[in-house]
């Protein structure tokens, strides 16, 4: 049985090859640091990802029990082979794989009789040993709760109980009952943690076709994970909905395949170039190069994307990065890549992949300056000529254990409107400006909605006069003044990127 | 004597069918670009494409030849041309691969229109000349001497054949807006393309008059595709324009070059984003609007055409290079669909005498983002779509091409439309 490479431990695997490879952690808001250790460590013994992830997280199960019994004092001593039966272990282990709380629960499992431990002898090998583990819970602690951890905490209370406390059956009886009830949920939370498909076979994703850096596999990958705006775009993407902005994204990130369920959004809209077990591998129709030569201006001229769904500005970065003109990018190590190019004035180096900043560029001539795109992808500006130039990763030990998490980006959610270019029209004729003050307009675009759109004439708020989901009726103030003025489209807090219009005198 | 006659009649009558159809078969032509083989087939795009179009009765074909895709993979797939070996590279090495080499030689084709681009490596794989940097004397040579080594290879390998092989480029007007979104400089921009585009027809030149007994003719077309609109800044970009003011191939190139003829890209005039910004107008009005923008390119383009162009084609040298309907934006309008519309269109073509029309495209291009999507007359499976039409006539634009090869425009006319 291989581990669910659209699951949780995909990325962990990642993670734990990153650290083997390149000796560095990946941020903790991505993967909890002591998974990605053990893993790494089990790993470089020889062993592959997957087969690592499963000896770390067998031995985390028998720990926990193990320890309960090593820690519980005398006549609760038996109680320890509740720990074997807890109902969220095995969740985590076999339906969620979730390495992270299955670590944490576990070492949680220890807390109680540690603690009483510590109060009861106060020895400094008993502090320690509390320090260590709180350490340990901290280095193990998943981003964000689920329910999966209600079912956990219920547990520990219930087992804390039993096993602290000296119980009357009733307490034991109602508290076992608490503790083995919730394995009934595994019916009713099978299905919530699973997708509505069976689960990806791990065969494709390894089809000597993609590549994991840039292949949208369906399962969390640390190229997506990254960053929120890439992470939310993989959620996209995913969905079940929303065809148009996934392949807008997918053109973004320069993806070569998106693995997802047959038939699922992309059937008959991609081709697909392989099929196993209810999920397919669809070829994107678009280059999938690593490093492309793009434009300084362009580069200049880029825009923050605001959300997942501001769609406009998406597509100006695509307009941008999705050049047909690609470069040959070489890894030499797992530390270091080479890159040979032939650039003109007006170009720059645009490499898909998210290095942060413990990557270098040199050329011959010196170090080769760069900044990070919308996306965190990498732009090198080497100027003009044949270059040479290598990349090399320099992480200090403190860059390499605590890396940074992307800058936090504020994300709006929704739908962005967007006005069609020159889509403001004289409201009677549609012809073209200049208009006149005091004129009604007809705005044409997407994403407005009825009621709620509202109407910017430069500084000045404009309420509409009749407004759809593609066209707004608005009047140009009568004191507007003459030449050249910006007009936005606001919805729900959300704007449209401004559109010039020319006044009259 | 009277039955002599009336089979005397018969038989002019049969044969002035052939020969309209025959006229109309020579005339509209086929595109395929980009793209990979439709599901359950061996064979490569490319072949595919062109015996497609030759069963439904042209004799006219187009494509892409240069170094960013091969009919086999993707765009731009880095594996490209490398089962052909390491010799692919130029055009002639592209045109002698077996797929390349049946185009020109199938005896059913008589026109052959390719998009020709030569390439140089610029530390990927080989690709075609850069244009968004200031054109150098490297980029120049390749272009003329790849040319001009093609041109030769037609000659030799099939001077002898009554042929037409036209070496076009791919419309200059987005080449003009990508350069203008690289660098900003219209100056850049029109110097480029004028050099690049003066290069191309002298080598033509240059290379067709060593071999002055050849039958097979070789032209070279300029490709545009906007007449009213301009390029303009807008909103921080370089984009098409109704508002009259910036830059296009037919106003600030075509004067200063020289072509065999001009091959127009008809969206514009097609789409109708000209007239009034909306695709849902009476498909009456696509004729009107594609008679006038040929007159206009006509009016515009004449002092810039060659003498083996006037010869050949007098005042009707401007071809239709690119004529398309994309199924999911006009199928469905109130005002009609995607046949009425073609109708309306190569009606037009014909009654302007435009020497060749070429309908993009034979199949489907995989859907990319939110573009207009579904231009084939054969889907992804390689299944001709149906699509809205009276009963009685043709139902797909694959079977309404085969009804005008074989009985003329009229007979799809009187078929009606929904």
């Amino acid at each position: 049985m291989s581990l669910d490479p659209t699951g949780p431990a995909q990325l962990v695997v990642e993670a734990a090859a990153r650290l083997v490879e390149l000796g560095a952690l990946p941020p903790a808001s991505v993967v909890s640091p002591l998974p990605t250790l053990l893993t790494a460590c089990v790993a470089s013994l020889g062993f592959d990802g997957d087969t690592a992830w499963r000896v770390v997280a067998a031995a985390a199960f028998l720990a926990a029990a193990a320890f309960t019994r090593r820690a519980a004092s005398h006549p609760e001593r038996r109680l320890w082979m509740l720990e074997l039966l807890a109902p969220s272990r095995w969740l985590f282990l076999f339906a969620a794989e979730d390495l992270e709380r299955l670590l944490f629960w576990s070492l949680a499992a220890a807390a109680p009789f540690l603690l009483r431990s510590w109060i009861a002898r106060g020895s400094l090998r008993s502090a320690a040993a509390a320090a260590f583990l709180g350490a340990a819970m901290l280095a193990s602690h998943p981003a964000e709760a689920n329910a999966l951890d209600a079912l956990a905490l219920a547990e520990r209370i219930a087992t804390t109980t039993l096993v602290w406390v000296s119980p009357s059956w009733r307490v034991a009886a109602s508290s076992a009952a608490l503790l083995l009830a919730p394995s009934a949920w595994h019916f009713v939370l099978e299905p919530a943690l699973r997708p509505p498909y069976p689960p990806m076979p791990q065969a494709l994703i390894e089809t000597p076709k993609a590549r994991p850096a840039n292949l949208v596999a369906g399962p969390q990958s640390l190229f997506f994970e990254g960053s929120a705006l890439l992470r939310e775009s993989a959620a996209l993407i995913r969905s079940p909905g929303r065809l148009e902005e996934s392949l807008l994204w997918l053109r973004a990130t320069a993806a070569a395949y998106v693995a997802a369920p047959s038939a699922g959004k992309f059937l008959g809209q991609l081709e697909k170039a392989d099929e196993q077990d209810g999920w397919a591998l669809f070829r994107l129709p678009q280059s999938s190069a690593e490093a492309v030569v793009v434009s300084r201006i362009g580069g200049e001229r880029l825009r923050p994307i605001r959300g997942v769904l501001d769609v406009e500005g998406v597509e100006a970065y695509v307009a941008w990065a999705a050049r047909p003109r690609s470069l040959l990018l070489r890894e030499s190590s797992p530390s270091e890549m080479l890159l040979r190019a032939d650039l003109g004035p007006d170009d720059l180096i645009l490499i898909r992949r998210r290095l942060g900043l413990s990557w270098s560029a040199a050329s011959s001539s010196g170090a080769v300056s760069g900044w990070d795109d919308p996306l965190g992808f990498r732009v090198l500006d080497p100027g003009a000529g044949r270059h040479e130039i290598r990349l090399h990763f320099k992480g200090s030990l403190r860059e390499r254990l605590l890396p940074r998490a992307g800058a936090a980006l504020h994300l709006a959610r929704g739908e962005f409107p967007r006005i069609q270019p020159e889509g403001i029209v004289d409201g009677g004729d549609f012809s073209q400006p200049p208009f006149s003050a005091g004129t009604t307009l007809s705005l044409f675009g997407k994403g407005f909605e009825t009621s709620v759109s509202v109407v910017w004439v430069g500084d000045r708020r404009v309420e509409p006069l009749w407004s759809g989901e593609a066209q707004i009726n608005f009047r140009l103030p009568n004191d507007t003044p003459a030449g050249s003025i910006e007009v936005i489209v606001e919805t729900d807090g959300r704007r449209s990127y401004a559109e010039p219009i020319e006044v009259r005198p | 004597m009277r039955q002599i006659a009336r089979l005397g009649a018969l038989f002019a009558l049969a044969a002035s069918l052939l020969t309209a159809q025959r006229e109309l078969g020579r005339r509209i032509g086929v595109y395929q670009w980009s793209g990979v083989v439709p599901l359950g087939f061996e064979t490569d795009l490319l072949t595919l494409a062109r015996e497609k179009t030759t069963a439904l009765g042209s004799r006219v074909f187009r494509f892409y030849l240069g170094a960013r895709f091969d009919y086999r993979l993707p765009e731009l797939a880095p594996s490209r041309f490398v089962a052909d070996g390491p010799e692919a590279r130029t055009l002639v090495a592209v045109a002698k691969l077996p797929r390349y080499r049946a185009v020109f030689a199938d005896p059913l084709l008589e026109t052959v229109i390719v998009s020709a681009y030569p390439a140089l490596e610029y530390g990927g794989a080989y690709d075609d000349v850069d244009l968004l940097r200031p054109i150098g004397e490297r980029e120049l040579r390749a272009e003329r001497e790849q040319i001009a080594d093609l041109v030769r290879y037609w000659c030799l390998e099939f001077g002898d054949l009554p042929k037409t092989f036209i070496l076009a480029n791919n419309e200059t007007d987005e080449k003009l807006m990508e350069i203008l979104n690289h660098s900003d400089s219209p100056e850049l921009a029109i110097e480029n393309l004028v050099a690049w585009a003066s290069a191309r027809q002298e080598a033509v030149e240059q290379a067709r008059a060593e071999f002055p007994d050849a039958r097979l003719r070789v032209l070279n077309a300029f490709e545009i595709s906007i007449v009213n609109l301009r390029i303009a800044r807008l909103r921080e970009t370089w984009r098409k324009s109704a508002r009259g003011e910036g830059y296009s191939a037919l106003q600030d190139i075509l004067p200063r070059i020289r072509c065999d003829l001009i091959s127009y890209s008809a969206y514009e005039s097609t789409s109708g984003p000209y007239a009034g910004g909306s695709a849902d107008r009476d498909p009456s009005e696509t004729y009107e609007r594609l008679r006038r923008d040929l007159e206009i390119i006509r009016r515009r383009g004449s002092s810039s055409i060659s003498a083996r162009g006037r010869e050949l084609f007098d005042s009707e040298f401007v071809m239709i290079g690119e004529l398309g309907f994309a199924r999911d934006r006009f199928e469905y309008l109130p005002t009609g669909g995607v046949l009425p519309r073609f109708h309306a269109a190569l009606s037009a073509a014909v009654d302007a005498a435009c020497p060749y029309t070429v309908i993009w495209q034979a199949f489907d291009a995989p859907r990319s983002g939110s573009k207009a999507s579904g231009f084939g007359l054969y889907d992804r499976r390689s299944r001709a779509p149906r699509l809205r039409a009276s009963g009685g006539g043709c139902e797909s634009l694959a079977e309404c091409l085969e009804l005008v090869f074989s009985s003329g425009l009229d007979a799809w006319h009187e078929a009606g439309f929904e």
